[in-house]
Formats: structure tokens, sequence, C-alpha cells
């Protein structure tokens, strides 16, 4: 493999490629249930992202959170609901609105790129995974505030959950 | 840690591509050669079990039975249904089958026999394992078959229930590894499933974590749709469930990927609790003992969960999911939290221990309320008897012929 | 949301469909049988199931309907015992004998007392062969991989090797005559009998080690397909299943017939009329009939006439009708038989139990899981040609 070009790299245009098609996927697909299973094809290529990245750990929880747990959730309520069975409208009345939000967020993302002062890593070897302990410590000190607010916040959405799902009482 | 690389083997350096290209030889030989032996295993116990003999005649004692219905398998016309969706029906069975597959690679054999020491190597079980969902709810939901859909569905939703409890005990399998290394080794080992194997040279972790290893089992069984949790391919309500439209080899790859993932579960659990290869002998007793060992335990563990398929009935969804979130999910956080609190105020091992097997028989004793005692306290029996009115032998009764009798 | 609907009082409900919400769960008709691993034959019902829970079941029969009644009527009276033995299959020798019985009464005709005793024993046995057949498909049914199976079929096999030794037949007997019996049962009948009885009682002691306090098993039968004593009565249902529910009628006692006066046993009876009753009540069962059989045994006569005396060559009952009924390991079965005093009968009626017991299965999976609906549906113990006859 001569000029330049790395094994990372290679991964990288794979990776590139298959998210950008899932995510044009997730879009453009017709059968929503193709949407979703697209969207985990997605949601792994990111897994797979940061884990060039070397994080390990937010690679795997990506996989174990949103490439299964989420999206089957999702995939569950398309299959056992009458959703799957009416063609979805590609493009609504809100289409201006998706379009103008489509593009302030390329805007910001480009934006963001541009802006940003990339550090280029010497070599693999300067790379240093950053350990699980050290995740956990800035986690349970740092950012125990926040954390603990996405906590309260997930419980109530789980029991907003739980309260709409339940069944009648009388019935 | 070393790292085994089979180029020792041969005594020649061997270029890496060709090291990985061999290991995945090695992975899928040993995942062929390890189905077959689980069926043949499964039939043969089963048989047992039931007053049977199993498969006598293919082979000698019937063990070339599993390669016969392989070729079967591989010779059966692959059937697709025609109203079922083309791309989610053909690509489910790999999607369910690869990621199987990779769990191969961090699983130790011995103290040097893995394909790669992961650090994260409990995390990366279950990450890649929760995959194997997606190719499942797939195959349901692309066969159009409403048995194949409801069997899908339960799979995804069972998964998704058992594997909090799971990764919540594997936390506190973790919790204990962590303080244990902190005090003689490195602490960064204690997820990677080597790391803990290592750890247990003295003590294996089920008489640290009793309950985890319970809970791990329960979930394993959950996790492999084995009764009494095979719901999702219970055959007396969904006929098979989600693979009920497959047929030939695409089947094949359900199956192979279900054995392939009991084994490797078996063997996870015998890794993190029973010390893998490394209880009692420690490390020091060389390959040969080290891989019987890992045997050993692992098949005394399969040969626990087949035999759970011959003696137990099958549970019902609803019970299934809150036996999860109402029973097995609560114990968890309850072993994470005692775990936490001993070990922050610097308790010893054994409180650690006793603490965790005073929550398996407060578990065990709930069960026993649950089952045995519903709405009003009843026992199980309730069968009363009243004696027939006996009556007094006179003569053969003989009665004459009546007109319209009866109601 | 409702689709068309036809309520249990046979009023149709048509609403239209009026679904705008995407996000509602979609009830999904699922056919169950005719071939399905759970009906037991070729019984069909379509379960109309919103995700797990059961909205619906419409049962549909008459797959094996053969028209044996109808058959009956055009064979002379002798002739049509064999279709007897092909309405309920696992219980041929019961339902022989209520033919023999009925026929028997209709023409006058006195049998012998060791004629008598074979078929009593004979026919205890084979309820024992049903009940036994029962655990082993209810097992199955409620997800045990075959071992129930296989336990209780080893058990029916010894009953079946014992009729077969009687009458060389394991299925469709045809061994009870009008008058009697066809021939002697074979020497050592009794020895046999007894052999058997001791393998059974440790086979049924097996089925109660393996099924009854299985934390499994009555998790999943326990409070499933409830039926009280009163609706169990207004679905004309008997058998086991009435008794599960609480109702003491069997009709070995209550309408006594044959010689069962003569034995001590016991009925069993249910508390809650659920499935769980309904296994534990066959269970006692199969153990009364094992102790009814070891005391026919013993009082059995050793020798004497097995076919009644002075039979004539061709049965011409005095016109007149009669319904007869017995005790059939599934419940009630009877035979109503109208002669005109010609050589055959002018009507003959099965009353099934299976039919009536089948009836009662939607009222009890409406609104419970799919799975308890393959529950329900299997302690019934339904016998499709018994049912469709």
């Amino acid at each position: 493999m001569g000029d330049g070009v790395t094994a990372t790299q290679v991964v990288f245009w794979i990776l590139a490629v298959v998210m950008l098609v899932s995510a044009l996927g997730v879009v453009t697909a017709g059968n929503i249930v193709y949407a979703a299973l697209f969207f985990i094809a997605a949601l792994a290529g990111v897994a797979g992202i940061y884990l060039i990245l070397a994080v390990e750990f937010i690679a795997l929880v990506q996989l174990l959170i949103y490439g299964s747990a989420v999206v089957i959730l999702i995939l569950f309520a398309l299959m056992l609901t009458r959703a799957r069975e009416r063609p979805q409208a590609l493009f609504g009345r809100t289409r201006p609105l998706g379009i103008a939000a489509a593009a302030g967020l390329l805007a910001a993302l480009i934006g963001g790129i541009v802006a940003t002062q990339w550090v280029t890593p010497g070599s693999a070897a300067d790379f240093q995974p950053i350990a699980l302990q050290q995740i956990g410590d800035v986690i349970f000190t740092v950012w125990i505030v926040p954390f603990i607010i996405v906590g309260v916040l997930l419980s109530i959405a789980l029991d907003g959950a739980i309260m709409l799902a339940s069944p009648d009482e009388e019935e | 840690m070393p790292d085994l690389v089979l180029g020792q083997f041969a005594g020649v350096d061997m270029p890496d591509w060709v090291d990985a290209l061999l290991r995945i030889m090695f992975i899928v030989a040993l995942m062929t050669v390890n189905a077959f032996a689980l069926i043949y295993l499964e039939r043969k116990i089963l048989a047992r079990f039931q007053a049977r003999v199993g498969p006598t005649r293919t082979g000698p004692i019937g063990t070339l039975q599993s390669i016969a219905d392989a070729l079967k398998l591989v010779t059966k016309e692959d059937v697709r249904p025609s109203t079922a969706d083309r791309w989610a029906f053909e690509l489910a069975p790999y999607i369910a089958f690869v990621p199987v597959f990779l769990i191969f690679v961090p699983m130790p054999f011995t103290e040097t026999w893995f394909i790669r020491d992961l650090n994260l190597g409990l995390l990366y079980v279950f990450g890649v394992l929760g995959l194997n969902i997606v190719g499942v709810i797939m195959a349901g939901w692309g066969s159009d078959n409403k048995y194949a859909l409801l069997g899908g569905v339960r799979a995804a939703a069972q998964a998704i229930s058992y594997e909090i409890p799971m990764l919540l005990i594997v936390v506190s399998v973790v919790m204990v590894a962590a303080g244990r290394l902190a005090t003689d080794g490195d602490v960064s080992a204690a997820v990677s499933i080597n790391g803990i194997v290592a750890d247990q040279t003295t003590t294996p972790y089920i008489l640290l974590q009793p309950l985890g290893f319970v809970i791990f089992l329960i979930g394993a069984l959950a996790e492999l749709h084995r009764p009494p949790f095979d719901m999702p391919i219970a055959e007396s309500e969904v006929v098979g469930g989600y693979f009920v439209e497959y047929s030939g080899m695409r089947w094949g790859m359900f199956f192979l990927a279900e054995y392939t993932a009991l084994f490797l579960i078996v063997l996870l659990a015998s890794s993190i609790f029973l010390g893998g290869w490394n209880w009692p002998f420690g490390a020091d007793v060389g390959l040969g003992l080290q891989i019987v060992l890992t045997l050993v335990k692992t098949s005394v563990m399969i040969v626990l969960v087949i035999s759970s398929r011959a003696l137990f009935p099958r549970l019902r969804i609803d019970q299934l999911m809150s036996f999860s979130w109402k029973v097995l999910l609560p114990f968890a956080i309850v072993q994470v939290l005692a775990n936490g609190i001993i070990m922050a105020y610097g308790g010893p091992d054994w409180v650690v221990g006793l603490v965790s097997f005073a929550l398996l028989l407060a578990l065990f004793g709930l069960v026993f309320a649950l089952t045995r005692t519903r709405k009003g306290g009843d026992t199980t029996r309730t069968i009363q008897t009243t004696p027939a009115r006996p009556r007094v032998i006179t003569s053969p009764e003989v009665t004459a012929v009546e007109a319209g009798g009866g109601d | 949301m409702t689709t068309t609907q036809q309520t249990f009082e046979g009023e149709i409900l048509t609403e239209p469909v009026v679904v705008e919400r995407e996000f509602e769960t979609v009830d999904m008709n699922i056919n169950v049988g005719p071939q399905h691993p759970a009906t037991h034959g070729v019984f069909r019902m379509v379960l109309t199931v919103d995700g797990e829970i059961v909205k619906d079941a419409i049962p549909y029969i008459g797959y094996m309907h053969r028209g044996g009644e109808k058959l009956s009527e055009n064979l002379d009276y002798r002739g049509a015992l064999g279709y007897q033995d092909r309405t309920d299959y696992l219980a041929a020798f019961n339902s022989e004998w209520v033919y023999c019985n009925a026929v028997e009464r209709l023409a006058g005709i006195e049998i012998p007392e060791r004629a008598e005793y074979v078929r009593l024993i004979l026919s205890e046995f084979n309820r024992v062969l049903s009940h036994f057949m029962f655990m082993g498909a209810f097992g199955t049914d409620v997800g045990y991989f075959g071992t129930a199976f296989t336990w209780t079929f080893k058990e029916r096999e010894r009953i079946q090797d014992l009729f077969e030794a009687v009458c060389g037949d394991r299925i469709m007997y045809n061994y009870f005559r009008v008058g009697g019996l066809a021939w002697e049962p074979h020497e050592s009948f009794v020895e046999d009998s007894n052999w058997v009885l001791d393998q059974v009682e440790v086979g049924i002691a097996d089925v109660d080690n393996l099924m009854t306090d299985n934390e499994v098993f009555v998790a999943r039968c326990r409070d499933v397909g409830v039926m009280s004593a009163e609706e169990a009565i207004s679905y004309g249902v008997t058998g086991p299943m009435l008794r599960a529910s609480g109702v003491p009628f069997d009709l070995r006692v209550d309408e006594p017939y044959s010689i069962y006066d003569r034995f001590y046993w016991e009925i069993p009876i249910g508390e809650r009329g659920d499935v769980y009753d309904r296994y534990l009540v066959r269970l006692e069962e199969m153990r009364q009939s094992v102790s009814i059989i070891r005391q026919a045994l013993d009082q059995m006569p050793t020798s004497g006439p097995i076919v009644a005396e002075r039979l004539p060559a061709r049965l011409r009952p005095e016109p007149g009708e009669i319904y007869m009924r017995q005790e059939n390991p599934r419940g009630e079965y009877g035979i109503y038989m109208v002669s005109d005093g010609t050589d055959k009968p002018w009507r003959v009626k099965m009353r099934s139990p299976c039919f009536h017991n089948l009836s009662s299965l939607r009222p009890q999976v409406v609104n419970s899981y799919l799975a308890d609906a393959v529950v329900a549906l299997g302690s019934i113990d339904i016998v499709l040609c018994e049912v469709d006859r």
C-alpha cells in the first residue's frame, strides 16, 4: 500500500460510504421498516468511526444502545402498528420547513468543521486510548450534575411512556 | 499478557494477514465442529431424559447424525415465499449469524489462547450480540408470516429485557474484579474477560457473586431462547417463530447461530463466574490442562442448559417480561448497589459474597412465594375428592328399556 | 378498533373501521389450524390478536365429519359397532361400551357377569390411557419439549400392549359385542393387568413429579381458562372439565350403569375451574381408575360365559327409544337410538362430550394471552373425530 494510504483510511472511506448510503436510505426509503433498518446501518457506521478514533467504549455503547435496543424498539412499534401498511409520503406540506432546517444544520456543521483547529495525530504510537476508568471518573465527578439531570429526564420519559401505554382500567 | 501467535506452533514468522486468516479459519472450523457436537449432544441428552435412545443409526452410536443433517440442509431447496420481502428475508440469516460469530474474538480458552484479548471484552460481547436481534426481527418481519412476525417481536422484546439485568450483573462482576485488581494488579483488566479469568486463581467469582451467576444464567437462557424462555420459537404457539418460513441452509444459519451462541455464552459464564482456565489449578498447569478445564466447565453448564429444555415448560410472554423487569432487574440493581457500598467502605471479599448469597436466597424465596401463593394465598393443590356413594351390592343391575332418559 | 365481529349472542356488530391514528396497534387475524402443532388434529380457530392478547376466537370444526350417525342407521345393530371405535379413538373401549349397552338395553339382553367385569376393566384402562395421552399432549402445549409426551407414551404403550394381547388391536379394538365380548381374554389377563397397573402407578407418579409442582407449569396453568360451575353447566360441559369447575357430577355414580356400584372410589373435584384444576382432576382420576381396576380384578369371576345365551342371529328390538349415556374419559358420551322394529336402527345420535366441551372455548380464551389460548384448548382434551363424528 504505497502513496500514503493507510488501512485506517481505507476503513474510514468504506465506513463513510456505508454511512452516507444508509443515511440517504433512511430518508428516501419508501418502506418505513427499511428506513429503520438503514438507520441501524448508519448508527453501526458511526460506531465504526468511533472505533477508528480509538474510543472503543463509546463505539460499543453506541452499538449496544442505539444499534440494537433503541432501533429495535422503533421497529417493534412499526411492525405492530398500521404505520407499515401505508406508503409514506416523502414530501409533505412541511417541505420548506424541512429544507430550511436541513440547510441550517448543514451550515452549522460546515461552519464547525471549518472553524475547528484540527490536530493531526503524529502517528499511531502517539495515540493513547482513553481508559474506561478515566471516563468513569469524569462522569461521576465533573459531569455528575448533567448526568443526574439526564437520568431524571429519562426516568420521567419512561414513566410517561408507561402511563400512555398502560391499558385503561375499566373495559 | 501474551497473545496467541499461530506462527509459534509452526516455528515460522508469518505476516499479519496470514495470521488473521488462520484465526478466522480456526473460528469457522471450531464453530462448525461445535455445532455438530452440540446438536448430537443435545439429541442424546434429551433422549435420555425422555426415555428414548436418540440417534443410533448414522455412524457409531449415531455420532454422524449431525453431519447427515447438515448434508440434508445443504442439499435442500432454498424456498423464499413469493410475498416475502426479498432483502429482509435473504439478509436476515447473515445478520443474525455474523454477530454471534464475532463474539468468538475475546473468548479465552486458555491463558494464551484467544483471538484477541480485548480490553473491553465484556462490553464487546454484549454490544455485538445485541445486533443478532436485528437479524431475527428482519426474519420475522420479512417472512410475511404472522407467526414469524409474532416470533420476531417476542424475540426482540425478550432480548432487550434480559440484556439489561445481564449487563447490570456484568457491571457488578466488573466492580468486584476492579476491587480485587486494584490491590494486586492492573485495574484496566477488569473489563477484559481474560483479565477476569486471570484473577480467579483461588476464588471463582461464583463465590463472590452467586446471585450474579444465577441471574446471568437465567438471562442466558432467555438470550438463547432456551426453555423456559423459548417463546420466540414456541412450536405449540407460533409454530417455530421467526424462522418458520426458512428452509435449507438459511434455516441452517439460524441453527448454527443458535448453537454457537449457546457455546459462547456458556463459555462466557464459565469464564467470568467459574474461573475459566484458571480455577482451581492456577496458571502454571500448562495449556493442555487449561483447555480441558475450560471445556469441562463449559460442558457441565451446557448439559445444565440442555436439561432445562427437557424439564421445564415454557413461560408466558408477560410472565417472562415481568420476571425480568420486576424481579431480576431490581435484584441486579440491588446487587450493584450492595457491591458499591461494601467496596466503598473497604469491605472484604467474603462480605461481598455473603451479601450476594443473601440476595440470592431472597430471590429464591420471592420466586417460591410468587409461584406457590397467588390471589389469596392458596397452595398449588386445591383438589378435593368426594367419595363416590357406596352402594350395597345386590345383583348385577339390569335396567328395563327406558325411553328418553338423559337431558 | 372494531371490524365486523360477531358477538357470542349472535348479533353482528358492524362498525366502519375508522383508524386515523397511525400508531394504534393493528389487530391481526391468526389462523390456527387445521394444521398447527397445537390443535390436536384438524381443528381450526381464527384468533384475532392485538399483539399477544387474543381479542376474539372463532372455532371451525367439521374437517373430520364422516357421517358416523347416518352410516350407523344403514347398518344393522351389530355392524355399526365399528364406528364407535372411530369416533373417540383414544377411548374406543368406552365408546363401544356405550353403544353395546344402548343396544342391549333396547333389545333387553342381559350380559354375563364376567363379560361385564372385563368390559369395565378394559374401559377403565382406556380411561387411564386416554388421560395419559392428555398429559403428554397437554405437556407439549404448555411447552415441555417432548419429555411429558414420551413419558406418558411409555405407559400408554404398556396399556396398548395389554389391549393387543386381549383383542389383537392397539387402537381400533372392536372387541365388545352386543351381548358380551368377542372372545375370551387371553389366559394371563389378570396377571398382565396387575403388572400393567403396577407400571402405570409408577408412570402416574412420574408425571406427577414432572409436572404438578413445577413452578413454571403452575404459573402457566393457574387461573387460565377459568370457568365457573354455572358457566360449565350452561355450556353442557361434562367430564373432568365439569368436575374441575367444582361440580361433582360423574355418571358412574349419578346414573349408575354396569357394576360401578360394587367398588369404592372417589371423585376428584376442582375448586377454581382453571386449567390446572382440570389437569389435577385428570391426574387424580387416573389413580382412582387404577383403584377401580384393582378391585374389579379381585372380584372378577375366574370362569363363566362371556356372551349372553340365546342371542338372535338378527337383532330386531321392539319399537322404542333409548338414551344411554356413560362417563367417557372426556365426559358424557351418549347414544340415542330409536328402533322401528326392523334390524336397523331408525335413528342413531351420538352425544359427544368434546363437542360441548369445545363450545366453551371461546369465553375461556377471549382477552387472554395467545399462549393461554393454546393451553386452554389443550386442557379441553379434544378428539376431533369425536367432535365431528
